[in-house]
């Protein structure tokens, strides 16, 4: 992970959240939070926004036996 | 009775022990005494339970009794001892979630779900151990104690509902609740060799459970048997007001025609992904357990399911988003207390942009609808195994370890994990032995609401295959 990248969730979390970690913590989770974003990224051809995000609970609820 | 002869009424099934108690065979008083017995009697071993209220169990068992002999008879729980992850509130009572930051914590209200198994008749002796805060598939925990598995201490229980699996597999309660963020539920049964039941996500009322991730936590049962595991998941599931993610009116009576497997019902095996690293002996008790399902009517399909690692990192960035919101102030305050493998998985919700989090939400209903369309149309239940080895030697996964937790975090969820995002009801039942004479679980996913064709289809395997149950030691 490039050191920008760490010193920027360095610097977000502790201004932004509170929360100080040093270089090699924010490196890793500079790391990880770039892996998942990459996994919302892959799927944003799937977002809508019509009622959110209460949509996923109306879809569930449409099945037979929920409450209408 | 003679305590010898109670004690091997806790060998039976719920269902079982509640035909004697409503035939006054054996009292609700007995079966406490013994129930309590046993969790005293193993927990120098498995260590299940993080507190054993003696005092107040066997006050319900007697007052279950003068109902009962007043003719009062509430149902199949009356009169049952249970017992509960640490995580469920009732008001004045301390609720731990395994952890140090909550061991003194008393709740201001109580849990819908208590309530709903008190006005069951059910009685709850204790409160059981569990990873801290829900974090965690494997039970460790540094702050009560690992929960050991009953079939061998030596091996993990699984978690995060841990203390869940391993009181109900030793026998000492007839069932327990556990919650499931990421396979906290199917983890240990698989471990354990029993029945877990994660409900369709809205099912079960989540109020009162101290939560991991509210959009992805499931409340539900554990029990020896999946007629056992219906009852319980009937007397909890339904409408709760003070839940309004919690929206399903018609709950029906699973354990009312149970015995009926419809025929050709299409079993759906994946071709890819979701085998690829089975150890042998998971495979083998996988084939075996299709075989039988394929004995009893059922159809062998072969089906396309997606990756499972896209699904499951959605489920992560929520998970982690909503972890880290509920624990940001502890995070800030005590961050010394939490046991540095679930403080650490909670970290990178911190990081996360809320539009990423909000993403992640918004795609939730159509990720769903695409699943269930194209995978429910080849086949109307999809069987995994639960885990892809049986439970990991407890030394072997040690959670303080940072690069073997991820790794064991990553091989125990990787086939639960997306069917939280998918919010579909997910079954482990346990299909043999495997290594070491350990326990296999087989996973089995569903429709939304289809919890009454998994409950015919386990109820039928399990008549098929269950298997011998762990020593208590």
């Amino acid at each position: 992970m490039k050191s920008g990248k760490s010193q920027t969730i360095q610097d977000y979390t502790e201004t932004l959240q509170g929360v100080a970690f040093g270089p090699e913590r924010s490196g890793e989770l500079a790391g990880e939070v770039a892996s998942l974003v990459g996994a919302v990224e892959q799927t944003t051809s799937l977002m809508s926004f019509d009622c959110e995000p209460s949509q996923f609970q109306a879809y569930i609820g449409r099945w037979e036996g929920a409450k209408k | 009775m003679t305590n010898a002869a109670v004690a091997e009424v806790l060998d039976l099934s719920l269902n079982e022990a509640a035909a004697l108690i409503r035939r006054r065979e054996v009292t609700s008083r007995e079966l406490t005494a013994a129930a309590l017995a046993r969790a005293e009697q193993t927990q120098p071993t498995i260590n299940a339970f993080i507190r054993i209220d003696t005092e107040k169990a066997m006050e319900s068992a007697a007052a279950a009794d003068r109902e009962i002999g007043q003719g009062q008879y509430r149902g199949i729980l009356h009169g049952i001892p249970l017992a509960h992850k640490d995580m469920f509130y009732r008001e004045g009572e301390i609720t731990s979630c395994g952890s140090a930051i909550r061991r003194d914590f008393r709740a201001t209200y109580t849990s819908n779900l208590v309530r709903r198994l008190d006005a069951a008749g059910a009685i709850t002796i204790g409160w059981l151990n569990m990873s801290e805060f829900a974090g965690g598939p494997t039970g460790h925990n540094v702050h009560f104690g690992d929960c050991c598995n009953p079939w061998n201490p030596e091996h993990v229980s699984g978690g995060s509902s841990s203390g869940s699996g391993a009181a109900v597999a030793a026998r000492i309660v007839f069932g327990a609740l556990g919650s499931d963020t990421g396979g906290s539920i199917r983890i240990p049964a698989a471990c354990c060799g029993i029945v877990g039941v994660k409900p369709t996500y809205g099912l079960v009322s989540r109020h009162g459970a101290m939560p991991r991730s509210w959009s992805l936590d499931h409340v539900g049962p554990l029990a020896r048997t999946p007629a056992d595991a219906a009852g319980i998941l009937h007397a909890i599931a339904g409408v709760n007001r003070d839940d309004p993610t919690s929206w399903i009116a018609e709950v029906p009576r699973y354990h009312e025609g149970m015995q009926d497997v419809p025929k050709g019902l299409r079993i759906g095996v994946p071709k890819k992904h979701f085998l690829d690293d089975v150890s042998a002996d998971v495979g083998a008790a996988f084939e075996a357990a299709l075989q039988v399902l394929q004995a009893l009517g059922c159809i062998r399909v072969e089906v396309d399911l997606p990756d499972p690692v896209p699904l499951s990192q959605l489920n992560d960035v929520i998970s982690k988003s909503e972890a880290a919101t509920i624990h940001r102030k502890w995070l800030i305050e005590c961050p010394e207390q939490y046991g540095g493998h679930v403080r650490s998985r909670i970290e990178s919700g911190l990081a996360i942009p809320a539009t990423r989090y909000l993403e992640a939400l918004s795609m939730r209903e159509a990720v769903t609808r695409e699943f269930v369309d194209t995978v429910f149309t080849e086949c109307d239940v999809v069987c995994t195994p639960t885990l892809p080895v049986v439970a990991p030697r407890r030394a072997e996964s040690n959670p303080e370890d940072p690069m073997g937790v991820l790794d064991v975090v990553r091989k125990m969820t990787y086939r639960t994990r997306l069917f939280n995002y998918l919010g579909l009801p997910a079954f482990s039942v346990p299909m043999g032995l495997g290594a070491g004479n350990m326990p296999v679980g087989l996973q089995l996913v569903g429709r939304p609401l289809a919890e009454s064709l998994l409950f015919s289809l386990t109820n039928a395997l399990h008549d098929e295959i269950a298997g011998p149950q762990p020593p208590i030691t």
